[in-house]
């Protein structure tokens, strides 16, 4: 396959590309799905093919296919697209200056999840819902209750090769595991869910360390004790918010925004646009992003994490980059076709879903790195308010300043310490920089918590990334809960 | 594109090495799509991936395996996953439903669109559109042409196929002011009018500029079928008879009740020439044109042949590729008001354009929020008048479409997720904005 590879950039090269890159991909799944007990979906699949990108005096095409007997087949097509995007060129593309690479990486996989037994599978499922239905078993209720169960694993193996004219060869496998475990009461008028979903990257022995069964029957508990609990107050509260929640908050008002692509418009018409700008990278002028306990990076090195790689899909090293620190805006995250822009060599975010895709810049593993409070701590320093548990909603303008999210559960706080009553249906709004500045309290390294996000879309065509954030327990004053307005 | 002689060999090959009852879908895309930002082109791609999904039944056992790797080998590779997967399956809660073969019209393929948006011809429409722009004003968005294949076959030689082309095309206008206007088209059948697009969203920016602060609360809206549309779709997916059952819809135990203003009537309807032509279902079952709301009763769950054992009811055709019933033709009923007429008939009110990043916040009691983009403006004595700044509404649909006053005899072609839907304006009093941007 090598030598065919090499023909292909060599033929791009011949007809007139500047430049020529491809990603062959191979990727496996095998997913089950169990509710109420009973499987309901048990199913694999394989994927296979390549992108080829090509650019032509700056302007770019790209073309997927697959079978190695269409690869000269595919460089033409592509080549013939990058002639067409010369109709309306105004700024030729330049990519970054990148050293050809040589490399091999691969996920750490202790347990390889596909030789797993099924049957070894499912009873990690049987043993959740037999935990989960012994919880239910001890509640009353006032009225009536539907009780049901859903669980699933995915796992998914992704074989990588990359090449590009400048002589790059690089050969990546990567390997990661989902899994779902959600219990949910249902009363005439209402419904109540608790999950647990984690996507990482390594082999079954990850998901061994989920203990599943022993979080099954949190769940359990936590949703009965919902479907009867009050609705959350509205107001201005101080709250706590738990790493599986932050990691969407970071996810969307610190991970997207500090994307280039989008800063500088090439997502303006679809998943849409920033706040940031270029000129807040000026030390003079500095954008206080948050709190001086904000401190975020983008790390491709995060061991387990989703955007944890050697190279990204342009063939760039796997890098750490602040993004903030102190509060304050550092970096953007970065791919080879935008760098330039901002005159700095690329991040090493340039990635794609799969092998239809062209590489854009996408999340690697944004994290906020952790304080030294204890939960105790946190909790202590909160008169009046809430902890937000675990995220069921979510939105965003399209400059990501104003955002609001529900959360699954609320735990109520007075006087410092928890009260043990817990409300339904809390959501909290807010804007992005006045929110971050809230920020007084960051839990300590041992409450870090990595949480993986599958389906992250941006792009047209659209493409579902997975990535990875990390944080501990934060603490934000004055929040904005509930919609008031509502009548 | 595949065809459907292609399409029946690789059934035929696939089904030929299992010893189980087995259904095979052959699904082909060939998708085409030229991004612009700034006003140029910034990406321009091309895809083509054809996918075969096997399910094998043994009893109640069932067991799925999918390839696109068609070579001989790939295929026999396929077969043998399937079968290894099924021996260690237990029981689920079903046996197999055979693939219908009851008659189905088989649409033609519609060459028209894969002519008229190539490679080149989508780069020609997006320069005509850029080149119109004022000075000031940039414009981003995607032109893209998706053609599609299906087929279905099982190993006792039931076979179904449909091929159709689709054409999407959005563009947002801007300036560096930050004012902003939009313009969206979609089609199965016709070609859209790109150009005309790009006007209106050159227009609807020109109007944007130095936009005000919107009061919170309640305001009457007038919704663009776009924005509309945007709502509309997350009711119609909740019809699902699986989302009835599982809790998390609406529609759960309202069946035959009367929920929603009698203006409004949701149709899914596979007949209508402008939505999607393909007849059947991902279970090979005839999809059924039904009513979801009529003048405002719960009409219809939609079903996948699961669904319908269990509620004991024959299935409506509406399988997608996840479990349960959906629809892929949505319509709302036309009012007989024109929307100018609406806007002048409404003294004071708020015109919003689009939606950005609607979600539920409680499926059960139809909760959504969401953002305004694009071209939102003050409604005041009939007439349009000033801008409005990005605002955020939290409001449940169960309210919002109860309080429906006026529903335009227009309607556009809007893009859901599974399919283009048929939308009127509309005009709904008392909708929440609760925060501003």
């Amino acid at each position: 396959m090598k030598e065919q590879v090499k023909q292909a950039m060599a033929l791009a090269k011949t007809l007139g590309a500047d430049f020529a890159d491809i990603r062959l991909k191979d990727i496996r799944t095998e997913g089950l799905r169990v509710e109420d007990g009973l499987v309901t979906g048990a199913a694999n699949s394989r994927s296979e093919g390549y992108g080829i990108r090509v650019y032509v005096g700056g302007a770019l095409g790209f073309a997927a296919g697959n079978g190695l007997e269409n690869l000269e087949k595919t460089v033409r097509q592509a080549y013939d697209i990058a002639l067409a995007s010369k109709t309306l060129l105004k700024n030729p593309a330049e990519l970054d200056e990148k050293k050809p690479a040589q490399g091999q990486y691969k996920t750490e996989v202790a347990i390889d999840p596909f030789a797993v037994p099924i049957a070894d599978k499912l009873d990690l499922f049987a043993n959740c819902e037999k935990n989960i239905r012994a919880e239910w078993e001890k509640c009353t209720f006032a009225s009536p209750m539907r009780f049901r169960t859903n669980m699933s694993f995915e796992f998914r193996g992704d074989d990588v090769v990359f090449a590009d004219t400048d002589g790059s060869y690089i050969e990546q496998k990567f390997c990661q595991g989902t899994a779902f475990v959600a219990a949910t009461v249902i009363s005439e008028g209402d419904t109540q869910t608790r999950k647990y979903i984690n996507v990482v990257r390594g082999g079954f022995e990850k998901i061994k360390e989920m203990d599943l069964p022993a979080r099954a029957v949190n769940l359990a508990q936590e949703a009965a004790a919902l479907i009867e609990a009050p609705d959350c107050p509205s107001g201005e509260f101080d709250v706590i918010l738990t790493p599986r929640q932050m990691f969407l908050q970071i996810h969307e008002s610190v991970g997207h925004p500090t994307e280039l692509d989008r800063v500088l418009g090439s997502e303006a018409a679809f998943a849409g646009r920033s706040f940031v700008s270029p000129s807040d990278l000026d030390e003079k002028k500095p954008l206080v992003y948050g709190s001086a306990l904000v401190n975020l990076e983008a790390n491709a090195l995060t061991p387990d994490g989703l955007g944890t790689f050697g190279y990204d899909d342009e063939g760039v090293p796997a890098q750490n980059i602040t993004l903030i620190e102190k509060g304050v805006f550092k970096g953007f995250q970065t791919s080879r076709a935008y760098s330039r822009e901002i005159g700095q060599n690329s991040g090493g975010a340039g990635l794609s879903d799969g092998w239809k895709n062209l590489p854009i810049v996408r999340m690697t593993n944004i994290n906020m790195l952790p304080g030294d409070k204890t939960m105790d701590e946190l909790i202590a320093g909160i008169e009046d308010g809430f902890i937000f548990d675990e995220n069921k909603s979510w939105s965003i303008d399209d400059l990501r300043i104003n955002f609001q999210f529900a959360c699954e559960i609320a735990h109520e706080i007075k006087g410092g310490k928890r009260t043990g009553k817990v409300y339904k249906n809390p959501i909290y709004s807010g804007k992005t920089t006045e929110f971050w500045g809230s920020c007084d309290g960051v839990g300590n390294p041992g409450l870090w918590e990595l949480v993986g996000v599958p389906n992250c879309g941006k792009g047209q065509p659209m493409q579902t990334m997975r990535v990875s954030h990390g944080s501990s327990p934060t603490r934000f004053r004055n929040i904005k809960v509930g919609v008031q307005d509502v009548g | 594109m595949l065809d459907k002689n292609k399409a029946r060999e690789i059934i035929q090959s696939v089904t030929a090495q299992t010893k189980n009852y087995a259904q095979v879908r052959v699904t082909a895309s060939e998708q085409g799509t030229t991004r612009f930002a700034n006003s140029e082109i910034s990406q321009n791609v091309s895809v083509a991936d054809v996918t075969v999904t096997l399910a094998v039944f043994d009893g109640k056992k069932e067991a799925i395996a999918s390839t696109n790797v068609l070579t001989p080998e790939g295929l026999t590779q396929l077969a043998k996953d399937a079968d290894a997967l099924l021996r260690h399956v237990p029981d689920g809660e079903f046996e197999a439903f055979p693939l219908s073969t009851e008659p189905i019209e088989e649409v033609p393929y519609n060459e028209t669109l894969g002519k008229a948006f190539g490679v080149p011809e989508r780069a020609a429409y997006i320069k005509e559109g850029v080149t119109q722009l004022e000075d000031g004003y940039n414009a981003s968005g995607a032109l893209v042409l998706t053609q599609t294949a299906v087929a279905l076959g099982d190993s006792k030689g039931a076979f179904r196929y449909g091929a159709y082309p689709n054409v999407e095309f959005n563009t947002v206008v801007m300036s560096a002011c930050g004012n902003d206007g939009a313009g969206e088209c979609c089609s199965y059948t016709s070609v859209p009018d790109v150009t005309a697009q790009f006007k209106k969203a050159m227009a609807t920016a020109k109007a944007a500029r130095n936009p005000i602060s919107p009061e919170l609360g309640a305001h009457t809206v007038v919704l663009s079928p776009l924005a509309f549309g945007d709502l509309l779709f997350f009711l119609s997916y909740m019809h699902n008879a699986k989302s009835v059952d599982d809790g998390v819809s609406y529609a759960a135990g309202k069946l035959g009740q009367k929920v929603f203003g009698d203006v409004l009537t949701v149709r899914d309807d596979v007949y209508n020439p402008e939505l999607r032509p393909l007849r059947f279902d991902m279970e090979g079952n005839p999809r059924k044109a039904l009513n979801l709301i009529e003048n405002g009763v719960v009409k219809s769950y939609l079903y996948d042949n699961k669904r319908a054992k269990k509620h004991g009811v024959p299935t409506t055709g509406h399988s997608a590729s996840y479990p349960g019933g959906y629809p892929a033709n949505v319509l709302v009923e036309a009012g007989d008001t024109p929307l100018a007429d609406i806007i002048a008939s409404t003294k004071k009110g708020i015109f919003i354009n689009e939606f950005h990043y609607t979600n539920f916040v409680n499926p059960r009691n139809l909760q959504i929020t969401g953002l305004t983009r694009n071209g939102t403006f003050l409604i005041e004595d009939g007439k349009l008048g000033a801008p409005i700044s990005t605002v955020r509404f939290t409001e449940s649909l169960l309210d919002a479409f109860n309080n429906i006053t006026a529903v335009s005899c227009e309607r556009e072609k809007a893009a859901g997720y599974l399919g283009i839907g048929l939308m009127p304006a509309v005009r709904i009093e008392g909708f929440h904005f609760t925060s501003k941007a």
